[in-house]
């Protein structure tokens, strides 16, 4: 990971994992301006992702060592340890908005009593909770948090996720998506999205620029393909 | 101004059709706001950071197409 003073790398050992800081003018590998010593999850397999996220605007540095199930925040300079997050069972997301003001953190367990989890945290230095979301499931389930989708009108700001629950004999499944109302934590969307496999959820759009003209019903948004000899033609989205 | 989608691909149709989070409709798959016919194969899709263009991966044929979204 690079930014536009600093190059952020890990470095193994036997005994514990070290993510470093490179400084400009030379980047000397052999002499980082900061380091930040972790003990790595056993059985993870070594790998040279550092799993960063530099919010340039908070002026933070998070830290999400592979598996480990916990979420942290550096000083981007000193790597100095800022904040840990409380210990996940199983590995988690987390996702810090384009606005760099929200964290999410999000866990599952494949272990009975299934249970689902996200948190919001106000991104600071110790963040903290402004919505919590747990759910239970009687047979096995997975979930995803998704993201976070501002309300244009003011209203507070969902979070969607997707959860997949299976039968008792774990021979069939459901996936719905699903949004909540942060600040009420009431369900505000939920449809099935694959009772036949045959709807995937692709992607999911933060936030879209669009002059509020384009923003009146039905919503069509013109997309230009290009090829890679820079030929570019217009092909408009089915307005429906 | 801004919209937010939660984008769903159906492989039955080829379709890759955008869902409004703040919809108040019980079934919007049943009508999505907008419908990006022909994609065939979809695997994965990443958008730039100021989100004015997304990069589709098809599988079978493999290929990369770059879509530029404008207003």
């Amino acid at each position: 990971m690079t930014t536009l003073d600093a190059v952020y790398y890990v470095r193994f050992s036997d005994q514990n994992t070290t993510l470093c800081r490179l400084a400009g003018p030379d980047y000397d590998p052999s002499h980082p301006a900061a380091t930040f010593a972790y003990k790595p999850t056993n059985g993870h397999i070594r790998t040279s992702f550092p799993n960063l996220w530099e919010g340039q605007r908070t002026d933070v540095l998070l830290h999400m060592p592979m598996a480990a199930g916990v979420a942290e925040i550096l000083d981007p300079l000193t790597l100095k340890l800022l904040w840990t997050s409380p210990q996940m069972p199983t590995p988690l997301l987390a996702l810090v908005e384009p606005q760099e003001d929200i964290l999410v953190l999000s866990t599952w367990s494949p272990d009975p009593p299934h249970f689902m989890s996200m948190v919001g945290y106000q991104l600071a230095v110790p963040p903290t909770v402004m919505w919590q979301w747990n759910a239970t499931s009687e047979t096995y389930a997975g979930f995803s948090f998704v993201g976070v989708a501002r309300s244009p009108f003011g209203a507070a700001p969902l979070a969607c996720g997707s959860i997949r629950v299976w039968n008792k004999a774990q021979t069939d499944s459901q996936a719905s998506f699903f949004c909540l109302d942060s600040s009420t934590q009431v369900v505000s969307l939920n449809f099935t999205t694959s009772p036949n496999n045959n709807v995937v959820l692709a992607s999911f759009i933060v936030c879209f620029s669009l002059p509020s003209s384009t923003l009146r019903p039905p919503l069509t948004l013109p997309f230009r393909r290009c090829s890679t000899n820079g030929h570019c033609f217009i092909n408009r989205p089915q307005a429906t | 101004m801004f919209n937010q989608w939660a984008l769903f691909y159906q492989s039955a149709t080829g379709n890759l059709i955008a869902i409004d989070c703040f919809t108040s409709n019980a079934n919007p798959l049943a009508s999505p706001d907008w419908v990006l016919t022909d994609q065939n194969g979809l695997v994965s899709l990443t958008f730039s950071d100021d989100l004015s263009f997304m990069v589709a991966y098809y599988a079978d044929p493999v290929r990369v197409i770059r879509w530029d979204i404008t207003t």
